[in-house]
């Protein structure tokens, strides 16, 4: 279990993260110890950022294939300063309510940021799941027909927010694979 | 017109039909007049003083009009506002948010009372949930397995550990119950004495004579000997009424306490699965969406990942392709897969009725087996004889489900379904062979339920033979619980690991195939719910058998643990968590129910031994409750009395029957509400989309 030695966090702010996020507090305090070790020293680490570079090679996040987005999403102007960190560790959690998963998940989900997932998206979402160049377009359009025929209700070619919200409820497995641990690695 | 700029870059050329007339017009795009719908508001507002997503150059008094409107927007919800850490919002915005709600709470005078007090019982709630989650031990250890393994083996070892706490509960309630009341009462007496004879012959626990060394082991190990006047068995508890009355109760409470918990655990996996339309309406956006489990870090196993999800998209298109041949099937094809299945079937059952005599006849012969002089003498060749009724269980469940899953494919049926009639086979054969051999033990102790035969007309039970059934049933059971344990250990040393490191040295793709062996999850947790189901069935007979499984599940926990990390690759099929929490805990509960029946049948049908135990000279074993009963208070007798009469069974079985009546019909309702919105749903989409070409329509320069 990863060792959470050294907190210069006050009680307050302890306090206040836990109120506002869905971290536990040993899940805060060790992220806390994460972000130390990697900003750079002697910075008050609610000053330090990170650069979306090394929040992309944290273990918990190196071997995603959809890394880029999570940063992009949860970043503001391009770095993560440590309240980022606490918010996409609190997405992430086992704790957290199943409409903020769904909601991040289109943000995630929409590589095109214009507020749907569309088939350019779709197309994306399965080559990088794949991430394998020998992929036979057939696969792909075949796949891409088949969720929007399933999930697009309105039939114009494109999930919008609630209709994916509508797909993921149903979900079984969704709350299950939207998790990770960020801390103690 | 002033150009409001969209957000879509005007490249895009997917929904061509759609777009109104783009870059050479001025007006409105029917994009951004969708963008602007309430419904898209969270999309774009991120948060106070944050740039809403997507605007890149908007308007300084445009940027402040929407938060404002947002604002008010969020202002109205006054009923009930959300708790600040489920805003998808910046740290900072619900930092805000939070002060804004904690001072309208001071300020509105803090609502009401109760309001205060449903506030305060859900906070307290949330608190004890978190501190129960950090108190359950390897929470850690499970992360990390799922992790690197996935969801489904993870479920198993959660499973793994629910089940050692549903023993270390039962341990504990037995302890109380049998143990402390044998003992505060004085000391127990000994064993019989083998030279009183009564009617129902004698009964002589103890070995003769000089006992070597390798009988002690034996003794061990087949539970007779010293061990079966011992704590351990049934026959070893003497006749008080007190110890009676607790030693039965035990049973029942721990029945009840194992049932309401592995519900309580099944509710929540239940709810998910059966809210699920059906899977095959909506399984590829659930397959692509949840495809990737995002708390995967393993490097080694990405490549694998990533293959088994291709394959998985695959074989689900190709079950589609399935399912499409399948409707279109002429009569005489229909027939010939038909005719097919039932042959597979009848191959199926007869087998499973070889398995099943097979089991019925090593019983049978192990009673023969045990009279011949040659055998007695011979230790090892006894003990080799106790344990075949096991041997040949064990045998035959490693056997005959790969039988099973080789046939499967024959019949034609898609991939998910093969899978759900493998597992239902298997489950079948595990759940059934335990009970052919309780079957032939009641053979034996009531002569086929012959009460006039010869051997049974005197006491009610076979004494010449088992003078003492219930310790006998109690050795039986500790025998296949220890059997298990044994069979795990040697699969593990002398099969996989000697397979991974042998074949790890080999060359080339067929060293590659010997080697990566899988932690097969169903297989496993079959294996775990057929030796709960043995720990319920010998509770009763065996009140120490709980403790023991403990110890059992204990060392298994460790064990898996360290063969799935030295030797298992990911699985390639990866076992969805969802079938995990479903399906099992149906099995736990089919299991429970079904070890029910035995140990039922003999409180209340098969006389007690009249030479051991607590119910020694009774009737049957349940008569000890009428007699403590009548030593109760009047009042007290007449309303336990009532509870067993037809006036009260019928009427709760009625109200039971209109509640599941009601419950049913309510589903249903439901069920109908959900596809009615949903196609309302559709409409008001397709209005919608109408509505907003008309205005582009009309907004349109050639239209002015």
């Amino acid at each position: 279990m990863g060792q959470c030695l050294r907190y210069q966090m006050h009680w307050e702010d302890l306090e206040e993260y836990q109120a506002l996020t869905f971290l536990t507090r040993n899940e805060i305090l060790c992220i806390h110890d994460t972000f130390l070790k990697l900003c750079p020293p002697g910075k008050y680490y609610k000053e330090a950022t990170l650069t979306m570079d090394q929040v992309s090679s944290l273990p918990a996040l190196r071997v995603n294939p959809f890394r880029d987005r999570i940063c992009r999403v949860f970043s503001h102007d391009d770095v993560f300063s440590f309240e980022d960190v606490l918010g996409m560790a609190s997405v992430f959690s086992e704790q957290a309510c199943p409409s903020l998963k769904i909601e991040y998940a289109f943000r995630i989900y929409d590589f095109n940021e214009n507020g749907f997932i569309d088939e350019e998206d779709l197309q994306s979402i399965i080559l990088r799941l794949l991430n394998s160049d020998d992929v036979s377009e057939d696969l792909l359009i075949d796949l891409i027909n088949h969720v929007l025929s399933e999930s697009d209700l309105d039939n114009d070619n494109m999930l919008s927010f609630s209709e994916f919200e509508h797909a993921m409820a149903k979900s079984p497995d969704f709350m299950n694979c939207f998790r990770i641990h960020f801390w103690g690695f | 017109m002033e150009e409001i700029p969209t957000w879509a870059p005007d490249t895009r050329d997917i929904s061509e039909g759609w777009l109104a007339p783009r870059k050479a017009r001025a007006g409105q795009s029917l994009s951004s007049v969708l963008n602007e719908l309430p419904s898209a508001a969270t999309l774009r507002y991120r948060g106070p003083g944050v740039l809403p997503w997507g605007a890149l150059e908007e308007e300084e008094e445009d940027r402040a009009e929407s938060i404002q409107a947002f604002m008010e927007a969020s202002q109205n919800e006054t009923q009930e506002p959300r708790p600040s850490r489920e805003l998808p919002w910046p740290m900072q915005a619900r930092r805000v948010h939070r002060k804004r709600v904690n001072q309208g709470q001071v300020t509105h005078g803090s609502g009401s009372r109760a309001e205060n007090w449903a506030r305060m019982l859900r906070r307290s709630r949330e608190k004890m949930r978190e501190n129960w989650r950090t108190l359950q031990p390897w929470s850690w250890t499970l992360k990390k397995i799922g992790g690197q393994f996935g969801a489904g083996t993870e479920s198993y070892f959660s499973l793994l550990r629910f089940l050692l706490f549903l023993n270390v509960l039962a341990a504990v309630l037995k302890a109380c119950m049998t143990l402390l009341p044998t003992w505060l009462e004085g000391n127990p007496p000994g064993p019989p004495n083998p030279s009183i004879s009564s009617p129902c012959g004698s009964y002589n626990p103890n070995p003769q004579g000089l006992i070597t060394f390798s009988s002690q082991l034996f003794n061990l190990l087949s539970g007779e000997g010293y061990l079966e006047w011992s704590p351990l068995f049934y026959g070893f508890y003497p006749p008080r009424p007190h110890l009676a009355l607790t030693y039965l109760c035990s049973v029942f409470l721990i029945g009840l306490v194992c049932l309401l918990l592995i519900l309580h655990r099944s509710v929540s996996g239940m709810k998910q699965t059966l809210l699920a339309e059906s899977g095959a309406l909506t399984s590829y956006s659930h397959r692509v969406f949840s495809a990737w489990d995002f708390g995967l870090c393993g490097d080694v196993h990405v490549r694998l990942r990533q293959r088994n999800i291709l394959f998985e998209l695959q074989v689900e298109l190709e079950e589609a392709v399935v399912r499409r041949q399948a409707a279109v099937r002429t009569l005489g094809q229909q027939a010939r897969v038909w005719l097919v299945r039932g042959l597979l079937n009848l191959l199926v059952m007869a087998l499973l009725g070889a398995a099943f005599y097979g089991i019925y006849w090593a019983t049978q012969y192990t009673v023969e087996l045990q009279e011949k002089p040659f055998v007695q003498q011979t230790e090892l060749l006894k003990l080799g004889v106790d344990y075949l009724p096991s041997i040949f269980i064990s045998g035959v469940n490693l056997v005959l489900p790969p039988v099973f899953k080789l046939l499967a494919p024959l019949e034609g049926y898609t991939r998910s379904r093969q899978i759900v009639f493998i597992l239902l086979r298997t489950v079948f054969l595990r759940l059934a062979s335990l009970m052919v051999l309780l079957f032939s033990l009641w053979n034996r102790i009531t002569c086929g339920g012959n009460s006039e035969a010869q051997e049974c007309k005197t006491c009610g039970y076979n004494y010449k033979e088992l003078p003492c059934w219930e310790t006998r049933l109690g050795q039986e059971m500790y025998k296949l619980l220890l059997f298990d344990l044994l069979t795990g250990l040697a699969v593990t040393l002398l099969i996989q690991f000697p397979r991974k490191l042998f074949c790890g040295h080999c060359p080339g793709a067929l060293g590659r195939l010997a080697g990566t062996q899988e932690f097969q999850v169903p297989d496993e947790v079959l294996g775990l719910i057929y030796a709960q189901t043995v720990v319920w069935v010998g509770s009763f007979f065996c009140p120490l058998l709980p403790l023991l499984n403990t110890v059992k599940f204990l060392l298994l926990f460790y064990l898996k643990k360290l063969t799935l990390f030295s030797v298992c690759s990911p699985a390639s099929r990866t076992f969805r968590a969802s079938t995990v929490n479903f399906f099992f805990p149906l099995v736990l509960l089919l299991g429970l129910a079904i070890s029910a029946v035995p140990v039922l049948y003999s409180i209340f049908w098969i006389p007690p031994s009249k030479l051991c135990g607590p119910f020694q000279g009774q009737q049957s074993i349940w008569a000890q409750i009428p007699e403590s009963i009548s030593s109760l208070p009047q009042a007290s007798q007449n309303f336990l009395f009532f509870l067993g009469t037809e006036a009260f069974a019928v009427p709760l079985l009625l109200v039971s029957s209109i509640l599941m009546a009601y419950t049913v019909a309510l589903a249903n309702s439901y069920g109908r509400l959900i596809s009615e919105l949903k196609s309302q749903i559709e409409m008001e989409s397709q209005n919608k989309v109408f509505l907003a070409q008309q205005a582009v329509a009309l907004s349109s320069p050639s239209h002015l």
